[in-house]
């Protein structure tokens, strides 16, 4: 059982490095995308189409940045959280 | 496609950009979803952050990569079109699309609601104003039971382009976040979207594929994909499945079907065309137990069945197959239809038919159980005892991050035993109208489709009408 509570936490420890700099990536990503994407050939209401959809798969990626962001605090707090109980005097439980 | 000034190096370069960054946001969700697939149930429930990331962030990166990689694919297009006409081996085509035909006066909207006989009756009394009604009120004809497949599939493919883009620019405008109703509908559109133009292994782009029905005005957009032509097949089936099915699964119900289409081709009894009919709420895990949403999908199925016969004066051989809850939904659309619509129906994954009348069925109603299928196990629940049963949905569902809702599922079913089981009718297994079929090697509840598996042999031997591929259980 312990075995398994030290495997949660280690995962739950590399899930929250792994989400935090997804999280950064895909910030970072973004904005140079948005660049290149206004810089794409199009003209016209074809450029219009385009852009109107890029915008909505745009805010689609900056939700996920920010719930990445979220969710990698959290880890890092439950892994901080699961080590003090298992480790504390009263022996502790998992989830 | 207007472009000024680009030349075919550059719109290259442009499209390059893109596939990149598909291919970036490919590998974004891969590695996400491998991060929270390492985690144990109770650490991904910690973080509420594993439901959030498969019903819309994983679902949302899917489209923005079919969406930019769809974008790379015009612009290398646009290039080529440019250096075939720079070459001169390909002189500028002019599209002379035909005036629409206007003799008669325009046309007006049918009444609502009737029948697809009446439905068959009122398109062909337009004559050679059908073209006008197609351009100008394709919204009258795509979920009409009764018009002609093909007609029903230029009128969607039309309506979904022009949705897709109104729900971008609404989005846009009044910045609607990713949990928006605006949002969900607008990743089941491009979900569908994605699915008229899914790819064969080879890379091949299938072309023949028909989107016979669309509908986002409720919460749920509903839709039906057909793999083949449902207009000219000899043999054409709707296959409806079952709970937690949406519109953004609909990619890979399509693959399900184009390898059944695939299965039952090769048996060269004639042409085929699989349906996947999406055209009801399926219930979640929560609610499966409550036959509401088959009741109310059993109308609308028995209405889109009817309309495939009847549009076909040529006669077609139609085989109704019904997944899991899905199978319900069937077995109660078949207690409304009128006899000699369907021909055969199949069920698989069953967890009980209702107590429907399969009468109207004109051929054999077939019926695959594979081991270890805990669904199916619910519907002998009346015999067997509720935990049991519980376990087996719990094991059934119990996917990445999903043991705990598996569980809860498993819970409510057991708990649920006879009183609501009984709704569901009788355990299949044992119901001497339907011919049992082997699902030899195959487990659990989601493998009858697999591809060369001994079930969906058997189903696509169905499909085709041949008794003699059919190897009984």
């Amino acid at each position: 059982m312990s075995n398994m509570i030290g495997a949660d936490i280690a995962a739950l420890r590399s899930f929250a490095q792994r989400a935090t700099a997804r999280s950064q990536e895909i910030d970072a990503r973004i904005a140079q995308l948005q660049v290149r994407i206004e810089a794409l050939p199009w003209t016209g209401s074809d450029r219009e189409q385009f852009l109107a959809e890029w915008s909505v798969h745009h805010r689609s990626l900056v939700d996920l940045a920010r719930d990445l962001a979220d969710a990698g605090q959290r880890a890092f707090r439950h892994a901080d959280d699961q080590e003090h109980a298992s480790g504390g005097p009263s022996g502790g439980s998992g989830w | 496609m207007s472009l000024v000034g680009a030349s075919p190096a550059e719109l290259q370069a442009a499209a390059r950009e893109l596939d990149e960054a598909a291919a970036w946001v490919d590998a974004s969700g891969r590695d996400l979803s491998n991060s929270l697939g390492a985690l144990s149930w109770a650490g991904a429930a910690a973080l509420a952050f594993t439901d959030v990331w498969s019903t819309r962030h994983k679902p949302a990166l899917q489209s923005t990569s079919a969406y930019l990689r769809d974008h790379a694919n015009r612009l290398r297009q646009q290039a080529q079109q440019q250096l075939d006409a720079s070459s001169g081996a390909g002189a500028a085509s002019s599209i002379g699309k035909g005036g629409a035909a206007s003799g008669g006066g325009e046309p007006t909207r049918p009444p609502y609601g009737p029948r697809p006989a009446g439905n068959k009756a009122w398109w062909d009394s337009l004559g050679d104003r059908q073209a006008w009604v197609e351009k100008h009120h394709p919204e009258w004809i795509g979920n009409m039971d009764g018009v002609p497949a093909d007609v029903r599939d230029r009128a969607n493919r039309a309506i979904l382009d022009s949705r897709i883009k109104a729900l971008a620019e609404d989005i846009a405008a009044q910045g609607a976040g990713s949990d928006s109703p605006l949002m969900h509908t607008f990743l089941e559109l491009t979900a569908v979207r994605e699915a008229l133009k899914c790819t064969q292994s080879n890379g091949q782009t299938i072309t023949d594929r028909q989107l016979l029905l669309l509908d986002d005005s409720g919460p749920i957009v509903r839709a039906a994909i057909s793999c083949g032509l449902a207009n000219v097949s000899e043999h054409v089936s709707v296959y409806t499945p079952g709970m937690d099915t949406t519109a953004a699964d609909l990619v890979d119900k399509v693959r399900d079907m184009d390898k059944l289409r695939s299965t039952a081709q090769s048996m060269n009894q004639g042409s085929v065309a699989t349906v996947v009919w999406l055209g009801y709420q399926t219930p979640n895990g929560y609610d499966a137990t409550d036959l509401g949403l088959a009741q109310a999908g059993a109308g609308p199925l028995e209405s889109f069945l009817t309309g495939i016969n009847t549009s076909r004066p040529d006669g077609v051989h139609l085989t109704a197959l019904g997944h899991s809850y899905g199978s319900t939904t069937t077995a109660l659309a078949i207690d409304r239809l009128e006899p000699g619509v369907v021909d055969q129906a199949v069920f698989f994954g069953s967890p009980g038919l209702a107590n429907a009348d399969l009468s109207a069925v004109g051929g054999e109603s077939y019926f695959l159980e594979a081991r270890g299928d805990g669904v199916a196990d619910a519907g002998s629940v009346n015999s067997a005892s509720g935990a049991a049963a519980g376990g087996g949905i719990g094991y059934v569902l119990g996917g990445p991050g999903g043991a705990a809702v598996g569980a809860a599922v498993g819970g409510a079913l057991g708990s649920a035993t006879k009183a609501e089981m009984a709704e569901f009718g009788g355990d299949p297994a044992k119901d001497a109208r339907l011919v049992h079929l082997s699902s030899e090697g195959s487990r659990g509840h989601s493998a009858y489709l697999d591809p060369g598996s001994v079930s969906q042999t058997n189903i696509a031997a169905v499909i085709t009408g041949n008794p003699y591929g059919i190897r009984q259980g």
